[in-house]
């Protein structure tokens, strides 16, 4: 039992640790944007290898927020409104950060889709929903692949001969791979669906995705949406140094964009030991900004 | 504040153990027992049930912090945030989920338990000494920091640095910062794992106390996604349940 001036004290302590925390990330996240790496170096390590992606010493810590585009002729991710383009904390230069407003004239865009991109746009420019839904500032799970676009806290991988977990730090969000080569018969829809994978080249790990639930649930960060038809393949590469992964990422759904579109991202290894972060904890809406509200029990579930 | 708060004495048996374990365990090449899996309660009971009957066995001020828990969540000006905004559990409590949980014995040097309910994670570091109070006050958390050794068939779990923002039972039994459980975990049958936790909080409870808890194996099912107010599933089938 704690008084009133020992509270105050572990309060100030935890600032500390956590101000720490919070210091070495953006650093890490800075070093990151400078040195930003170039694709793996192609290697072909023994076939049978897995690639080491697990540890209990280190993380992966996500490049950033936003998809980076795939390689010379493949269709690359939704991009920001060019009306409304967007600047980010890391972008060099001065200039006032703005919020994220997808680009819903897009032509690869189904005229549904297009258009609930840019009701979400207007009710964001409005002032209606001053900080747009973001799934994992709000603590929704950030489905597939959206959820590899968390930048802030590290990720992890535990492989075992069946299953890959892959937990995010990030109110510890799971999503696990079955190594397997068959989706079920019946996949019932959910926030991270039915992954299915297997390693390929020793290095790479193929992740096939069906079964994804489309309330609040996007591929990016701009909020573009999907059917029940959505297909995601995920090729996460472990680069030859051991300390970078990049995955490739193709998502297919012919009720939503008129071809695939492929999608990159990337992580560093960093030295981090998974904490306890729970998001829900002094998350409300304090300055009034219209914030999505979180996710909450109206009566407990038992 | 009183940092040093465990009696020394105490940390000395700890350390004792430790080696003990080391020099018996899985140090010298015993293998680990499989533990891994799925597991899911049969019955599930609000108020903690301490082995050998009885009450909670509080101090005046265990007592005085269990009838402020009782009447703030009657009265609602004590919001249950595990069940409403689905933050972790926390100790005890946790082991009473009515719904299913898993238990990996990977990456090496570490059991990782992962439930369902609240997608809640306990990362168990194996062979390592649980670190001084002062060291865990400084990030407390709400399933705090656990180490682990193994036993024979059973992993043994020390946890420590929790946080006061939880209930050990879903009633409001109170616990402070200064708590220390262990769990013996095992495979009481085949198609049983056993979790017998101790609880020691010398402020709130005049003697460490005892629960235990058992959970059907249930390799038949996956883990399924978990989000705060959505449906989610089925648990009828878990006796004591009450879904409001």
């Amino acid at each position: 039992m704690s008084t009133l001036s020992s509270s105050n004290k572990r309060i100030t302590s935890n600032r500390l640790v956590l101000a720490a925390g919070a210091a070495a990330f953006c650093g890490a996240i800075a070093a990151w944007s400078i040195n930003a790496p170039a694709s793996a170096q192609a290697q072909t390590p023994a076939k049978d290898k897995v690639p080491d992606l697990a540890s209990t010493s280190f993380a992966w810590l996500a490049a950033g927020a936003d998809w980076r585009d795939p390689p010379a002729g493949m269709r690359g991710p939704i991009k920001p409104d060019p009306d409304h383009p967007y600047r980010g904390n890391l972008d060099p230069g001065r200039g006032q950060v703005t919020i994220r407003l997808g680009n819903y004239k897009d032509p690869v865009l189904k005229p549904w889709a297009a258009a609930q991109m840019k009701a979400s746009n207007d009710e964001a420019i409005a002032g209606i929903r001053q900080v747009p839904f973001a799934a994992q500032a709000r603590c929704y799970p950030g489905g597939v692949p959206g959820q590899l676009l968390y930048p802030a806290e590290p990720m992890y991988y535990i492989q075992t001969p069946k299953i890959v977990y892959m937990i995010w730090q990030r109110d510890q969000m799971v999503r696990r791979v079955f190594l397997t080569d068959r989706h079920s018969e019946h996949v019932k829809p959910s926030w991270f669906g039915e992954s299915i994978g297997h390693y390929e080249n020793g290095d790479t790990l193929v992740i096939d995705t069906v079964g994804l639930q489309t309330k609040n649930n996007y591929i990016d960060n701009f909020r573009t949406p999907f059917t029940e038809k959505l297909h995601v393949v995920e090729r996460l590469k472990l680069a030859a140094d051991g300390k970078q992964i990049e995955a490739l990422v193709k998502v297919e759904d012919p009720d939503t964009f008129n071809e695939p579109l492929y999608m990159v991202q990337r992580w560093r290894k960093v030295d981090n030991p998974l904490l306890e972060t729970v998001c829900a904890e002094n998350n409300q809406d304090h300055f009034n900004q219209g914030l999505f509200p979180l996710p909450e029990a109206k009566k407990p579930d038992f | 504040m009183e940092y040093h708060r465990l009696p020394a004495g105490n940390g000395s048996a700890l350390m004792a153990l430790f080696v003990v374990s080391i020099l018996s365990g899985s140090a010298y090449g015993q293998a680990a027992p499989d533990l891994s899996g799925i597991y899911w309660a049969t019955r599930y009971n609000a108020k903690v049930q301490i082995v050998g009957g009885g009450d909670l066995p509080l101090t005046p001020a265990g007592k005085a912090a269990y009838d402020k828990n009782m009447a703030g969540l009657k009265d609602g000006s004590i919001s249950d945030d595990a069940r409403r905004f689905c933050v972790p559990d926390g100790p005890v409590r946790v082991l009473a989920t009515p719904y299913p949980f898993e238990i990996v014995q990977a990456p090496p040097g570490q059991v990782t338990i992962l439930y369902e309910l609240n997608h809640q994670i306990r990362v168990v570091r194996m062979d390592k000494p649980l670190p001084k109070y002062e060291e865990l006050v400084a990030y407390p958390s709400y399933n705090g920091y656990s180490v682990g050794r193994y036993e024979g068939d059973t992993l043994v779990v020390q946890t420590g640095g929790f946080n006061e923002k939880t209930f050990l039972d879903a009633t409001g039994a109170p616990h402070t910062d200064e708590l220390v459980t262990t769990e013996r975990i095992r495979k009481s049958s085949p198609n049983e794992l056993e979790i017998v936790i101790t609880v020691h909080d010398p402020m709130y409870y005049t003697r460490d106390w005892q629960a235990r808890f058992t959970y059907a194996v249930r390799n038949d099912l996956r883990i399924e996604d978990y989000n705060c107010g959505e449906e989610h599933r089925d648990i009828s089938g878990v006796q004591g349940v009450r879904r409001p």
